[in-house]
């Protein structure tokens, strides 16, 4: 085994709560700010 | 043993999930994309010794502009100027230095904000973060299209399109901490720039620490590379950073993304004042709030979509549509104007701040086309040279054209008409910027080791 392969990190990548969590942690913040943008925006249409 | 940010320790295994990856892209972008929502500080910041109106002594807004433009030069300059050492030690390290650099940034900005220093606002906002922000912003490109060779512009566009949500997620957090900090005897801007730097930080590092880099030659399931067509854009080679700057493809590229962005910025920064000056007594000030808020969405949006079709459609005739239709636009907003049709000139803005965003999130793609995937973070970075430029091309033709026409007797509501006919001219400069692009010449290209029968490499091209 090389020294590069020896020190690989674990792979977490086939957990799905890994990915999920992954996706969430950007999704929300992401999401309430395309929200409250949509909120400020639909001032134009009033 | 390889050292816990070393490259050599994210060689991810064959059989690795490469979903995860855009996250982290998505979690370094969304928080340097609070670049966008620095204004949104402006105002406090005029008050920061008279706290409820500004007072002897007090900054002014044209010194504090100078915080916004530090920071996007010194974007343009560190990618510039580290493309290649981000290349070379991989996302990990550069993802941690980027981080370091944008939360840091913010404490001593904030340390300067308390103090009433400006420099050191300047210092560490603009100087410190916007070296974070240009080693940020090119971080996640190579990795991201190392692991979707079969869709570069998507995943690139994904990661691009955080830098747009960024600001998204900024202005409504930076207005209600600064509304729980604030007091008689403080605007709060401090301390808010303290939690957004230790906030960031952290949600930076968390990305920087997720990314893996794909085993040399490992491929998508099931993918195979389509075969390359004789004189076609898209390249099986490499052409080194140093190489790539020295052919006419960079520089025609390199107006390609300055002109697109000059069309957008500046009209981008004047959003709100133009909606009310072209339509006055139609639109209000909470409505022309709402119009910049469309674009944001419009820039976002653009960013993800635009660099997508670009799979689909190649990116330059991705580009030959921002430049035709952004002409076609451009043309028609001193129309939307005289017929006195809000929701046109709406609907105008958000096509063309949508394909303002796709000029960032395509040209990844189209340089990894061009000059191939090795080196795509260091001439990318290079290349962010443009957005500098673009950055004072574009508010400069804005504002100074319309106080010229202003002072000369135009009234305000006809002030943008010359502008927007001098973006469209720039965008016609831009088409054909973009019709010279070629593929690269073979002398250009990268040495290649190629093994000979007796095992002795030998370099060919």
């Amino acid at each position: 085994m090389t020294d590069a392969a020896a020190t690989r990190e674990k792979d977490w990548s086939h957990n799905p709560g890994v990915i999920a969590f992954a996706w969430l942690a950007v999704g929300i913040p992401l999401l309430w700010g395309v929200l409250n943008t949509i909120i400020k925006a639909v001032a134009l249409f009033r | 043993m390889a050292g816990f940010l070393d490259k050599e320790r994210i060689i991810a295994k064959p059989t690795f999930n490469r979903w995860l990856i855009p996250p982290c892209a998505l979690a370094t972008h969304l928080c340097i994309g609070q670049a966008y929502a620095l204004s949104v500080f402006n105002l406090p910041l005029t008050r920061q010794l008279g706290i409820s109106k500004s007072t002897t002594g007090d900054w002014t807004l044209a010194e504090l502009g100078w915080i916004f433009s530090i920071a996007i030069v010194m974007l343009g300059l560190s990618a510039a100027l580290f493309g290649t050492w981000v290349q070379r030690e991989g996302p990990r390290k550069s993802g941690f230095v980027a981080a370091l650099c944008w939360g840091v940034g913010f404490l001593v900005g904030a340390l300067g904000v308390s103090t009433h220093q400006l420099w050191l606002v300047y210092l560490g906002y603009g100087f410190i973060g916007g070296i974070g922000l240009g080693i940020g912003y090119i971080t996640p490109v190579s990795t991201l299209i190392s692991w979707f060779p079969d869709r570069r512009g998507m995943s690139t566009g994904m990661a691009i399109m955080g830098f747009g949500g960024g600001a998204l997620i900024a202005s409504p957090m930076s207005d209600s901490l600064m509304k729980a900090f604030s007091s008689p005897t403080s605007t709060g801007v401090a301390q808010t720039w303290v939690v957004l730097g230790i906030v960031y930080l952290l949600f930076m590092m968390g990305g920087a620490f997720g990314y893996r880099l794909p085993a040399p030659g490992w491929k998508p399931a099931g993918w195979t590379p389509p075969p390359l067509k004789e004189g076609a854009l898209i390249t099986a080679h490499n052409v080194t950073p140093q190489q790539a700057i020295k052919t006419p493809q960079f520089w025609f590229m390199w107006w390609v993304l300055c002109l697109n962005v000059t069309a957008g910025i500046g009209v981008l920064g004047q959003a709100s004042a133009m909606i009310q000056e072209m339509f006055r007594g139609k639109v209000t000030p909470s409505a022309a709030a709402g119009f910049v808020g469309l674009m944001s969405l419009f820039n976002m949006g653009g960013r993800f979509s635009w660099a997508s079709l670009s799979d689909k459609i190649g990116r330059k005739p991705t580009y030959a549509v921002f430049f035709i239709l952004g002409t076609i636009l451009y043309f028609l907003v001193p129309a939307t104007g005289k017929i006195g049709s809000v929701a046109l000139f709406v609907a105008c803005f958000c096509v063309i701040i949508s394909m303002y965003g796709g000029g960032f999130s395509t040209v990844p793609a189209y340089l990894a086309d061009v000059f191939g995937v090795k080196y795509v973070s260091a001439v990318h970075g290079r290349l962010l040279t443009a957005w500098s430029a673009a950055g004072i091309f574009g508010p400069v033709l804005v504002n100074y054209i319309r106080q010229w026409q202003v002072a000369n007797g135009v009234p305000k509501y006809q002030a943008y008409n010359v502008t927007m006919y001098i973006m469209a001219g720039l965008l016609v400069i831009g088409f054909f910027c973009n019709l010279a692009v070629k593929p690269v010449s073979q002398r250009h290209l990268e040495a290649e080791r190629k093994p000979l029968p007796d095992g002795e490499p030998s370099f060919a091209k």
